[in-house]
């Protein structure tokens, strides 16, 4: 099982695998279509570091169930690292022939609920593996949801039976940006279900907040954190980290301060960075 | 309102301009086009509108990132991000983007960018979009053969051209308008190498563009050391012409075509 402080995989972390396994105790790798580059990637540390698989386009809130190659893709890629578990997007970004790369929230629904725990259910049988679904970055809503947010994520999860993969980032801008209190949010996730968390810095600009993955994270999102791994059973903490970054060293500082939030909520046993 | 309509017209929403315009200044017609009662029109109405045309724009930029922001950037570094933002949203106007289309429309866009500028900055925007649509074709343009002729000429894969700009300030995207007025007409020479959808740019001088241009196509090593040795005569250069054409054919820059003799 996946415990311990992770980081979300670069290829700039190629050739630098000992100072890696040196410093997190597992990968999350972003999932990608070709089998091939995915084992040039990934090649020097499979089964030397434990590795979770996130996926980016099953779009699992669209009605239409997500493309068949792009499930077996999936399949392929958590079976060759052997991932403890799969997460994807609570979300969709996909109707009929028109897709984007971003991910719109789900309205708070019903209708929405069974749409897409129908397609975690299947995705779980076909991959065999757990499903942890991520919560998103949200600046408008359909209007009419009969749930907020975390009722909405709370029933999903328990008719899905999966885990919850928090972004705490995202929850803190959501909070920002909606105007609502984190912490309702948090209260209304059941505590067994959140597995893994994301935290990443964001930026502003021209008033408006952006999960932009940057380096620093901020501290109400480390507060947030500290929350989470005091009040959860949540056991794995993963930085993401896509720009402000030439090698896995520029990662070390943000490592350091979710190490520290790791150690004092769970046993020290990890390597001290 | 089913979910399956609300997930087409959201995404709809998310790539149109149009659509949102209308939406929120015509609403009969937006709802007419989806089908939308009169509550479920109201309900669309609802969404915020600064926040639904910042979504759009990260859409955008989005898939931008994922196929053509490296040919974009320079431009885009001219304008502020509103300024950017807007222009985006009245690039895809019309042009309904139903998959990531970017990397087919950056020609059309830096061509819409450079016609937007204002009068004041119109020859900068036309440079700078004119050396990013050079990349951009260095980038994508098929991998010609060597020529049949025999000589010695410009590899395939590379190529180079003037600008009016010092091309370090180009090279480096250091793209302040003040500085590019400033220093407007001090020739740059760039050498552009495409490597698997990405591109290298290096800076050389003018005595190399000038060599460079003389084997455009395959040239005999007489007529290449000719130029060589007009070009370290007009240049005072403190090197031997042979060595300026060896220094180019190490680092193939230039090559020899089939049937020619790599020697002296």
């Amino acid at each position: 099982m996946v415990k311990g402080v992770g980081v979300g995989f670069r290829l700039d972390f190629v050739g630098q695998e000992e100072l890696v396994r040196q410093h997190v105790d597992f990968l999350e790798y972003s999932q990608k279509r070709a089998l091939e580059a995915v084992k040039a990637e990934l090649g020097p540390f499979i089964g030397q570091v434990p590795i979770v698989v996130h996926s980016l386009n099953l779009s699992l809130g669209s009605i239409e169930a997500p493309a068949d190659y792009r499930v077996e893709a999936l399949k392929q890629t958590a079976d060759l690292v052997d991932a403890p578990w799969v997460s994807e997007h609570l979300s969709y970004s996909r109707s009929g022939d028109m897709e984007i790369d971003n991910f719109i929230a789900l309205p708070y629904t019903d209708e929405a609920i069974d749409v897409v725990v129908g397609h975690i259910v299947a995705l779980k049988q076909t991959l065999g593996r757990p499903i942890l679904l991520e919560n998103v970055t949200h600046s408008f809503v359909w209007p009419g949801s009969v749930y907020t947010e975390g009722e909405f994520i709370r029933r999903v999860l328990e008719k899905a039976d999966c885990g919850l993969l928090l972004d705490v980032t995202n929850l803190f801008l959501n909070a920002e940006t909606i105007g609502y209190d984190p912490l309702s949010f948090l209260n209304a996730i059941p505590r067994d279900r959140v597995l893994q968390l994301h935290v990443a810095g964001h930026t502003e600009q021209n008033g408006e907040l952006y999960d932009s993955h940057v380096g620093g994270i901020d501290p109400k999102v480390l507060a947030l954190t500290e929350w989470v791994m005091n009040n959860t059973s949540c056991d794995a903490i993963t930085i993401e980290r896509d720009t402000d970054m030439e090698s896995f060293e520029d990662v070390l500082q943000d490592l350091n301060l979710c190490r520290a939030i790791y150690n004092k909520y769970r046993n020290a046993s990890a390597p001290a960075v | 309102m089913s979910l399956a309509e609300i997930q087409r017209m959201m995404l709809k929403v998310t790539i149109s301009p149009d659509l949102s315009d209308e939406l929120f200044v015509r609403p009969e017609d937006a709802g007419d086009r989806f089908g939308l009662e009169e509550e479920e029109l109201q309900a669309a109405r609802q969404l915020p509108r600064r926040v639904i045309e910042s979504f759009q724009y990260a859409v955008a930029h989005k898939r931008l990132s994922k196929s053509a922001l490296p040919f974009v950037r320079r431009t885009l570094s001219l304008l502020t991000y509103e300024q950017t933002k807007r222009l985006t949203r009245d690039f895809l106007r019309g042009r309904d983007m139903h998959q990531n289309e970017w990397a087919a429309q950056l020609a059309a866009f830096l061509d819409f960018a450079a016609a937007q500028a204002e009068p004041a900055r119109a020859r900068l925007f036309a440079d700078i979009t004119a050396f990013e649509k050079w990349m951009h074709a260095c980038a994508t343009s098929p991998a010609t053969p060597l020529p049949e002729q025999p000589g010695y000429c410009v590899a395939p894969h590379v190529h180079f051209r003037a600008f009016p700009y010092p091309s370090e300030l180009i090279i480096e995207e250091r793209l302040d308008p003040e500085l590019l007025e400033r220093h407007y007409g001090q020739i740059g020479y760039v050498l552009c190498c495409p490597d698997s959808g990405k591109i290298d740019l290096y800076e050389i001088d003018q005595a190399c563009y000038e060599l460079l241009s003389s084997c455009r196509q395959p040239v005999a090593m007489e007529a290449l050391a000719a130029a060589a040795d007009r070009i370290v005569r007009a240049y005072a250069l403190e090197k031997e012409p042979q060595d300026m054409i060896d220094e180019l054919l190490d680092m193939n820059i230039i090559v020899s075509t089939k049937g020619e003799d790599q020697g002296w």
